[in-house]
C-alpha cells in the first residue's frame, strides 16, 4: 500500500517533469510503481537522474569492468550519507582493480559478472540484490551504495551507511545519579546496538518497518519472543502498518497514531531516551518501538504506575528506592491537588486549619486585593510562563531570566501586595513537585489538570476537588494501553504486582513479571534468591554453600 | 448482552461493601439506636443474617439462570406479563433507591458542610458525574471503586483506633433492658440496607466466575455487618444511647471528636471527601442498574442512550420525594425497611419458589 502511494507520487513527479519536455520515454513513466531496473545501464542511469532531478549530492561514478574493460558499470550513492572510505576501498577498488586480478575469464563475461561480484569480489559484508526502482531508491537514499552493471536488470546494493551522527551521550531529559549514563541517539542502528548490548538473548526480536510516504522513516520494534504477549506484538504491528502519513519526524508522531485514547490527556504510550529503561520494559514483556532520527523510543503497553517509577529506584538499594517512590507519589498528588486544597481550605473550610496557622495565613493575605483563586492563577500562570521561557530561551540568557523571574514571582509580587506569601510557597512547591514525577509528559498532564481542579475547588470547595478527583480516576481506570488496563495493578487490583508500585520490592523478591504484561512467561527468576550466608565453618567459599532448600 | 464487561469476584466483593456501607455507616446508627437503644449492635448482627438470606435466594436464582439478570429471568419464570411487572417493580425500586441515596448525600452535604449551597447543586453535579462514569460500564465502576476502597477501609480503621480511647463501654449495659422486641424492631432498618445486596441479581451475570458470587456476597455482608456493629458500639460507647439517638450523623460526629496532638483537629472535611467517593460509587451502581434494567426491560441493545433521561428522573425524584431531611430520616426509619425488604427478599423468594416448582433453569 505504501509502496503503491509512493510510486504514484513518483510518477506524478515525473509527469510534471516530462511535461516540461525533459523526457523522451513517456510510456515508461505511466506506472512507475511497477517499474523495475532494466538491462540497459544508460536507460537506468537516465531514469534515476530524472527521478532525483540531478541532485547535487547524487554521485554516479561510471566505470568499466571486466577483463578487457568491456563491461560498463556504475556506482551510485548519495554524498554525505555514505562512508566514502568504505565506498572507495571496498566497492570501487574491488570492481576496478581486483576484478581483473583474481577472476577467471569465464566469470568476467557479461553473463556471470553479477554473481561473481557478489560471491567473490566484493569485500563487503552486507550485499543485496534489488530489482525494482522503489527498492533501489529506498536503499540508496538511506545511504547504501548501488552497483548497476550493463546487461543486468538486477542491481547490487552494498551497505555503506556512514553519516555524521551524535555520539552516545547522557540523556538530557532523564539523568541519574547512579546508573548507566548512555542514552539513545538519532541513529537507529546505534540504538538497536545499545539495546542488544543489554539483551543478549537470541530471543530478542527486532522487526523493521518503513513508515511515511515521503520521509520513508525506519521504525523497528523490539521484543523478546516468548515473553512478550504475541497478541500485543501483533497489535503493535497492525497499528504501525495502518499508519499512512507522509512523514515521521519524532516518536510523538507514532505515539499519536497508535495510542488507545487519542482524546485523553493521559499518554498511554511510554517514551524514554534511556536504553536501560527500554530494556527493562522489554524484559518485563513489553514491546519497544525505536524510530530513526530521534533519541526517544516508545514502550507499550504503558501503565500509570510508570509515572512514579524512575529508573533510579531500581539502581538504589530497595529501602531507598521505596522511600523515594513514596516521596514521588506525594509529589504527584501535590502537583495535582495542592493549590486546589489551599484555595478550597482558605475560601471554604477555614475551620480545618489550626487557629494559629489560620491567623498567620490571613495576616499574610491581608491587603491582597484578589480572592485566592485569582492569586493562584496569577502565580501558576507566571510559573508556567517562566518554565516555558526557560526552555525556549537561548542558553546564555537563561540564568538572567530565571533570576528576574524568581525575584518577581518570589518577592516583588508579595511586596507589591499582589499575592500573599503562603500562595508563593504553595505554587513554588507545586511547581517543583511536578518535576519529581518520572517523565516529562506526565508532569505536563498533571499541570494541565491542576487548573481545572483549581476552578472546581473555588466554586465547590473540597467537594469540588473530590468531584474532579473522581472524574480523573474514573477516566484513568477506563483507559487501556494495548489491552492492559492503565491503572493496573491498582485497579484491577493485584496484590502481587503492587510490589513495584508504591514500594519497590528488593530484586530477590521480584519472582514474577507483571501479571497483565508478562503473563506469557510469568516466572522471572528463581525463588529464594535472598542472600543468606552461613558462618564460615569449613573454609568453603561462601557462595557455594548458599542454601537453596531452606 | 448489553454489558460486555466482566468483573472479578474481588471487584464484586469490594463493590458490594462500598455500596452498602457508604450510607449505612452514616445514617443507620442514630436510627437504630433510637429504636434499640444500647442494644443497637445486636440489630446490626441480626440484619446481617437477613442479608445473608437475600444472598442465598438471589444467588440460587442467579445460578439457575447464569446469563441473565432478574429482569430477564423473571419473564421466563412468571411468563411475559407478570414477568414484565416484576421487572417494572425492580426498575422503580432502583430508581427510587438512587433518588433516595442522592438526596441523602445532598442533605448530608448541606447540613454538615455547606449550609448555604442549594441542594440542587450537589444533586446535579453528582448525578451528571455519575452519568459520565457509568458510560464506561460495570468494569469502570468496579475499577473506580478499587481505587477508593482501600483508602476508605484504611480510614475507617484509623478512625476506630482514634476514637476507642474516648469510648466508655459501660454505656452498652444493661443488655436487653427492654427485652428482645425493640432489638427486632431495630433490625428491620439495617436489614433494608443489608438487603441492598440484591444488586447481585443484576451483577451475577457479569461476574467472570459466577459460582464465586455467593461467597463474595456473603463475605461482603459479614464485613459490612462487622463495621455496622462497630459503628453502633462506638457511637453508643462514646456518646451514650440518648445522645446518639438524637444526633443526625453520630458516626460523623465521632470523626469530629478526633484530635491528634492538639494540632490535627476538625478532620471531618478530609474524611468527608473520601466518604463522597464511596457514596459516588453507590449512586453510580444503582443508577447503572436502573439503566441496565430499563434497557433489558425494553429489549434495547444499549443502555447508554437512556442514561441522561434517567439522570433527569433521578434528580427530579430526589428533590420531589421529601420536603426536608427530617422527612427523609423519618421515611428511612419507618417505611424503608419493610418496603425494601419486600422487594429485596420477597420477590426473589417468590421467583425462586415458582422456578423450583416449575423446574426451570439449571440446577
Amino acid at each position: 500500500m505504501i509502496r503503491k502511494v509512493f510510486g504514484k507520487l513518483l510518477s506524478r513527479l515525473i509527469k510534471t517533469e516530462s511535461s516540461k519536455g525533459c523526457n523522451d520515454e513517456p510510456c515508461l513513466l505511466e506506472n512507475i510503481e511497477n517499474l523495475d531496473l532494466t538491462a540497459d545501464l544508460e536507460a537506468n542511469l537516465h531514469r534515476i537522474k530524472q527521478i532525483l532531478g540531478d541532485s547535487p549530492d547524487l554521485v554516479i561514478r561510471s566505470c568499466r569492468i571486466g577483463l578487457k574493460q568491456e563491461i560498463s558499470a556504475a556506482i551510485i550513492y548519495i554524498d554525505g550519507l555514505v562512508d566514502k572510505l568504505l565506498v572507495n576501498d571496498d566497492v570501487m577498488k574491488a570492481l576496478m582493480l581486483e576484478v581483473q586480478m583474481v577472476e577467471s575469464k569465464e566469470n568476467l563475461k557479461r553473463k556471470h559478472i553479477l554473481e561473481s561480484i557478489t560471491e567473490s569480489m566484493l569485500p563487503a559484508s552486507d550485499v543485496r540484490n534489488v530489482k525494482s526502482l522503489a527498492d533501489f531508491f529506498d536503499s540508496v537514499l538511506s545511504g547504501d551504495t548501488a552497483i548497476l552493471v550493463d546487461g543486468s536488470a538486477v542491481g547490487l546494493v552494498v551497505s555503506t551507511r556512514g553519516w555524521k551522527s551524535r555520539n552516545v551521550e547522557e540523556p538530557a531529559s532523564e539523568s541519574v545519579v547512579r546508573g548507566p549514563r548512555d542514552g539513545f541517539t538519532e541513529n537507529l542502528r546505534d540504538n538497536t546496538a545499545l539495546l542488544r548490548r543489554r539483551i543478549k538473548t537470541p530471543l530478542l526480536r527486532i522487526e523493521a518497518f518503513k513508515i511515511g510516504r515521503l520521509s520513508r522513516t525506519d521504525i523497528e520494534i523490539a521484543y523478546i519472543k516468548g515473553i512478550a504477549d504475541e497478541k500485543v506484538v501483533e497489535e503493535v504491528r497492525r497499528r504501525l502498518r495502518r499508519i499512512d502519513v507522509d512523514h515521521i519526524l519524532e516518536s510523538a508522531y507514532i505515539e499519536e497514531l497508535i495510542e488507545d485514547a487519542p482524546f485523553s490527556l493521559f499518554s498511554t504510550v511510554y517514551r524514554t531516551e534511556r536504553p536501560d529503561k527500554l530494556a527493562g520494559g522489554i524484559f518485563e514483556g513489553r514491546v519497544g518501538i525505536l524510530i530513526d532520527n530521534t533519541p526517544f523510543a516508545l514502550l507499550v503497553p504503558s501503565v500509570f504506575a510508570e509515572w512514579i517509577q524512575a529508573v533510579e529506584d531500581y539502581y538504589e538499594r530497595y529501602p531507598m528506592g521505596s522511600l523515594i517512590r513514596l516521596l514521588r507519589i506525594a509529589a504527584l498528588l501535590s502537583a495535582l491537588l495542592l493549590p486546589s486544597f489551599y484555595v478550597a481550605i482558605t475560601t471554604h473550610h477555614q475551620e480545618m486549619l489550626p487557629t494559629v496557622l489560620l491567623l498567620s495565613i490571613s495576616a499574610a493575605r491581608e491587603g491582597v486585593p484578589f480572592p485566592a483563586i485569582v492569586e493562584a492563577f496569577i502565580m501558576e500562570l507566571s510559573f508556567e510562563v517562566l518554565r516555558e521561557a526557560g526552555i525556549r530561551l537561548p542558553r546564555p540568557i537563561g540564568p538572567a531570566i530565571s533570576i528576574i523571574g524568581g525575584v518577581i514571582i518570589g518577592d516583588a509580587a508579595v511586596r507589591a501586595g499582589l499575592v500573599g506569601a503562603p500562595m508563593v510557597v504553595v505554587v513554588a512547591f507545586t511547581g517543583i513537585a511536578s518535576y519529581a514525577i518520572s517523565g516529562y509528559t506526565a508532569s505536563i498532564t498533571m499541570r494541565f489538570l491542576r487548573f481545572g481542579v483549581m476552578v472546581l475547588s473555588t466554586v465547590l470547595g473540597l467537594y469540588g476537588v473530590m468531584l474532579a478527583v473522581i472524574a480523573i480516576i474514573a477516566h484513568v481506570v477506563s483507559l487501556r494501553s494495548f489491552g492492559v488496563p492503565y491503572l493496573s495493578p491498582i485497579a484491577p487490583f493485584n496484590v502481587r504486582d503492587l510490589k513495584d508500585v508504591f514500594l519497590r520490592a528488593p530484586w530477590w523478591a521480584m519472582f514474577k513479571r507483571p501479571r497483565l504484561i508478562g503473563h506469557n512467561e510469568p516466572i522471572r527468576q528463581d525463588y529464594f534468591l535472598m542472600p543468606r550466608y552461613f558462618a564460615d565453618e569449613e573454609n568453603e567459599p561462601v557462595h557455594e554453600r548458599r542454601d537453596h532448600d531452606d | 448482552m448489553i454489558e460486555g464487561g466482566k468483573i472479578s469476584s474481588r471487584q464484586l466483593l469490594w463493590l458490594l461493601i462500598t455500596t452498602i456501607l457508604s450510607t449505612a455507616i452514616l445514617f443507620l446508627p442514630s436510627i437504630v439506636v433510637a429504636e434499640a437503644k444500647q442494644d443497637g449492635w445486636l440489630s446490626a448482627i441480626f440484619a446481617t443474617f437477613v442479608g445473608l438470606l437475600v444472598v442465598l435466594v438471589v444467588s440460587t436464582l442467579g445460578l439457575r439462570f447464569p446469563q441473565q439478570t432478574i429482569v430477564e429471568y423473571s419473564e421466563i419464570i412468571l411468563g411475559r406479563f407478570l414477568g414484565k411487572i416484576v421487572g417494572l417493580v425492580f426498575i422503580w425500586f432502583f430508581l427510587h433507591m438512587s433518588a433516595i441515596v442522592v438526596r441523602e448525600f445532598a442533605e448530608f452535604m448541606v447540613v454538615s458542610f455547606m449550609p448555604k449551597t442549594p441542594l440542587m447543586v450537589f444533586i446535579l453535579t453528582f448525578v451528571l458525574l455519575s452519568a459520565f462514569v457509568l458510560r464506561g460500564g460495570i468494569e469502570v465502576i468496579a475499577r473506580t471503586n478499587e481505587v477508593f476502597f482501600p483508602v476508605i477501609f484504611f480510614l475507617i480503621i484509623i478512625v476506630t483506633i482514634l476514637v476507642v480511647k474516648d469510648a466508655d463501654f459501660t454505656r452498652l449495659m444493661p443488655m436487653l433492658e427492654r427485652g428482645i422486641s425493640p432489638v427486632l424492631k431495630g433490625t428491620i432498618i439495617p436489614a433494608g440496607w443489608q438487603g441492598e445486596i440484591v444488586v447481585l441479581a443484576f451483577l451475577l451475570p457479569y461476574l467472570n466466575r459466577i459460582h464465586e458470587g455467593r461467597r463474595a456476597g456473603s463475605l461482603a455482608l459479614l464485613v459490612v455487618g462487622f463495621f455496622l456493629f462497630l459503628a453502633e458500639v462506638l457511637t453508643v460507647a462514646v456518646f451514650g444511647a440518648e445522645v446518639a439517638a438524637r444526633t443526625l450523623f453520630p458516626t460523623f460526629n465521632l470523626v469530629r471528636y478526633i484530635s491528634i496532638a492538639g494540632f490535627l483537629e476538625h478532620l471531618d472535611p478530609f474524611f468527608m471527601i473520601f466518604w463522597i467517593g464511596s457514596v459516588f460509587i453507590k449512586i453510580t451502581l444503582f443508577y447503572y442498574i436502573t439503566c441496565l434494567a430499563i434497557a433489558q426491560w425494553l429489549n434495547l441493545r444499549d443502555y447508554k442512550p437512556i442514561t441522561l433521561p434517567v439522570a433527569t428522573i433521578i434528580s427530579a425524584l430526589s428533590v420531589l420525594l421529601f420536603d426536608n431531611i427530617t422527612e427523609l430520616v423519618n421515611f428511612i426509619a419507618k417505611v424503608w425497611g419493610p418496603y425494601a425488604l419486600s422487594i429485596q427478599l420477597g420477590i426473589p423468594a417468590l421467583l425462586l419458589v415458582v422456578a423450583m416448582l416449575r423446574r426451570q433453569g439449571k440446577r
